[in-house]
């Protein structure tokens, strides 16, 4: 698991860097979208990448791609994709939830919507 | 540092063309190749074509093909991931896998309406999630959607056609604006009336009338389209991105 979570924030740093370059480091808890700058594009680049290294697509049926907040989210959903058991990870479910950054760029992408469409 | 145009240069690149067994698709994996890239492409069962290109390459070193069915999104997702394993990129798709079906829209057998909306539409959108996987690790890529002149001007006996290439048109604005920030472009191309199998039982009256009715005074052929492909997809065409460019000799004006 560990390697796991290794991985996965190594995918992760190396997107942010392409646009953060002082960024030397990245933690689990830290939101994809307010603290790390990330769009939803990046996201995409990001879980394209894990596929590509995992062979594994979370997203595809297991979990909801709105549900990602943090690189910790992110490795919560992959390990479903190595686990036999069907419950959810305690520490994932037991954490608590800050507002939603995939929920937050769908606002994005209808304000923008909106916004051409009054022009 | 290399510019993106020299690394993209600097090594094969890697072509996947849905339905390159024959007609249309086979000119352009035969194009593609003869350009040194690495060609992929899928067809239920083998074209005398399909025979001779794996025959005369063995260890599948520039040609690859496999056997699937063109309407099953994991078959296509599962052909993406394994070109992807064989070849370690994806550099560029040619969604041109197409059915047709004439006839007036009232007499069209539900069938037909679902296999040309699956064939033309959806394996297309399928295609190109799976290969965008490959192609936004990359930062780069160019996807060329083979949409058709009935997409731009109606005609009788092809709404579901038209339809569903009008519905690629759409498919390559959006995404091009969509995928562009990660160095990915899509384009559109629109053949109008070629020599090809769809055109082979046309009389001789029907292709004059075509002829005359098209400015450049001539049915196009497979290579008028292909060199507009591989110009899309090659590193000359970087700064084009979300076109819609019909191969037609004028006759939609």
């Amino acid at each position: 698991m560990e390697n796991l979570n290794e991985t996965i924030l190594a995918v992760v740093l190396d997107v942010v860097q392409e646009k953060s370059p002082e960024i030397e480091a990245v933690r689990p808890d830290q939101m994809l979208v307010e603290d790390l700058g990330l769009r939803s594009l990046d996201l995409a680049r990001i879980i394209a990448k894990l596929e590509m290294k995992l062979d594994v697509d979370p997203f595809a049926e297991l979990v909801a791609v709105t549900s990602i907040r943090t690189s910790g989210d992110l490795s919560a959903a992959y390990a479903k994709c190595f686990s036999t058991d069907e419950e959810p990870a305690p520490e994932a479910a037991n954490r608590p939830r800050p507002p939603r950054a995939g929920l937050a760029s769908q606002r994005e992408l209808r304000q923008k919507a909106r916004g051409e469409q009054s022009q | 540092m290399k510019t993106k145009k020299e690394s993209m240069t600097a090594e094969r690149q890697v072509a996947i063309v849905s339905g390159g067994s024959r007609g249309l698709g086979r000119a352009i994996v035969a194009d593609l190749l003869r350009r040194d890239m690495i060609v992929a492409t899928f067809s239920r069962s083998k074209t005398p074509f399909i025979e001779q290109r794996l025959a005369a390459d063995p260890q599948a070193e520039s040609f690859h093909w496999a056997s699937i069915d063109g309407a099953d999104p994991q078959a296509l997702a599962g052909f993406a991931r394994d070109v992807l394993r064989r070849y370690g990129r994806i550099d560029a798709l040619v969604n041109n896998m197409a059915v047709t079906g004439d006839g007036l829209l009232t007499m069209i057998r539900d069938a037909d309406i679902h296999a040309q909306v699956s064939i033309n539409l959806e394996s297309a959108i399928f295609l190109t999630r799976a290969c965008l996987k490959g192609m936004l690790p990359q930062g780069s890529g160019s996807i060329v959607n083979i949409s058709s002149v009935n997409a731009l001007r109606g005609h009788a006996g092809v709404s579901i056609y038209s339809a569903t290439k009008a519905a690629l048109i759409g498919l390559t604005k959006s995404l091009a604006v969509e995928v562009g920030p990660a160095g990915i472009r899509i384009n559109c191309v629109a053949p109008g009336y070629f020599d090809s199998d769809m055109t082979s039982g046309f009389t001789d009256d029907q292709r004059a009338r075509i002829a005359r009715r098209t400015p450049l005074r001539r049915l196009g052929t497979v290579e008028d389209i292909a060199n507009l492909i591989w110009f899309l997809l090659s590193p000359e065409a970087e700064f084009i991105t979300a076109q819609v460019i019909a191969v037609d000799g004028g006759f939609v004006g």
